[in-house]
């Protein structure tokens, strides 16, 4: 469901900023209560607007921007693995949810792999993984940074200047991606935007 | 409920100038870009950090302001912490942490409230617990209701809530 006002043009998102009824993440939101605690990875960069809303739930919260991390650690000369730019979570530290946001448009499959196979570690049943691909055929250059209104509302922001080729996958190639992971919600929007709520069994 | 520093005068001050902010807390200790502390560093007022510090920063019962040009390697420990500058630690804010839009974390939040600018930078983990937020809310908005309407008006100006805690005593 994508409101009036995104713009779609050549093939890509032409607007800067965006308002979106994410219906995975509707989904996931409805299901937190104020009765317990939650542990939240959020592989973006750090949002006010995310951590407003999630400070209304007793909850811990790790940022980890790792797109910027990764971007910074490229010209390394030991090329670091993915898993190996996370933080240290602790021992016993559990996610309830994981929000990779459209990070998997700019990772590569073996990266991904990667970076799944650490976090599984800290999974536990029924932790849930939460990620949009684009279904266009280019992209922004980098990713979009998402900030949450409130449990119906996103706001989608990418400034990027340049496009490049999407990879296209589709959920098919992705449940390969993520062992461990089952598809719990999965949406496709009239703008090729395709929502993704996994969850770990 | 808060300094008026922390929210009001920054609020409009989107990259207000050191001696600006020099002027606007002229009650707050200054340490200053050129000095370098290693160690522990205390106190019993409100500071605002412009050097290094590299140790631990303890201001309990006060606010904690990194400065642009503050570089900090430390767990900070205080009242109320914002972050302008670089900062390599844990923080444990007892009321409140803002990382301002030039802030640079690492390290680990604990507090009851934090506040984020967009274009900031943090990599670490967020610990909150709205209960505590909401109790130490529910306090402050009790002792503001037994004060007389112009009372409130004033205080609502520039207070903490022990500032109004006395007044009320004060008045009584």
């Amino acid at each position: 469901m994508v409101a009036p006002k995104a713009v779609f043009k050549d093939g890509m998102i032409n607007q800067a900023q965006s308002h979106y009824n994410f219906l995975a993440l509707n989904v996931l939101f409805s299901q937190l209560n104020t009765d317990r605690k939650y542990t939240i990875l959020d592989m973006g960069p750090a949002s006010g607007a995310n951590i407003n809303f999630f400070s209304h739930y007793h909850c811990k919260i790790f940022i980890e921007d790792f797109y910027r991390v990764r971007v910074e650690n490229t010209s390394k000369k030991d090329n670091p693995s993915s898993a190996s730019l996370l933080q240290d979570y602790g021992d016993g530290t559990k996610f309830d949810i994981i929000l990779f946001w459209d990070l998997f448009d700019y990772v590569e499959p073996d990266d991904l792999k990667d970076l799944i196979r650490h976090l599984s570690k800290y999974c536990t049943k029924g932790s849930m993984l939460f990620f949009v691909t684009s279904g266009m055929e280019f992209i922004p250059n980098q990713p979009a940074s998402f900030k949450i209104i409130d449990k119906n509302n996103l706001v989608y922001e990418n400034h990027a200047p340049t496009t490049r080729k999407s990879h296209g996958y589709r959920q098919s190639v992705y449940r390969q991606l993520l062992p461990g992971f089952s598809l719990y919600r999965g949406f496709r929007m009239s703008s090729g935007m395709e929502e993704n709520l996994f969850k770990f069994d | 409920m808060w300094k008026k520093p922390f929210n009001e005068q920054r609020a409009v001050e989107s990259t207000p100038a050191p001696t600006q902010r020099e002027e606007s807390k002229s009650t707050q200790a200054l340490i200053g870009p050129s000095i370098t502390i290693t160690g522990g560093l205390s106190g019993e007022e409100d500071v605002i950090i412009q050097g290094h510090v590299e140790g631990t920063v303890n201001f309990k019962k006060h606010s904690v302001t990194v400065g642009t040009h503050g570089r900090i390697k430390a767990d900070i420990f205080a009242k109320e912490i914002c972050v302008e500058g670089k900062l390599d630690g844990d923080l444990h804010g007892e009321t409140r942490v803002i990382i301002r839009e030039s802030g640079q974390v690492s390290g680990n939040i604990l507090a009851p409230r934090v506040v984020m600018e967009d274009g900031c930078r943090f990599r670490g983990s967020v610990e909150m617990d709205p209960s505590n937020a909401a109790s130490s809310s529910n306090e402050h908005k009790k002792t503001m209701s037994n004060l007389p309407p112009m009372a409130r008006e004033v205080l609502k100006q520039q207070s903490t809530p022990e500032m109004e805690e006395k007044k009320v005593m004060n008045k009584n």
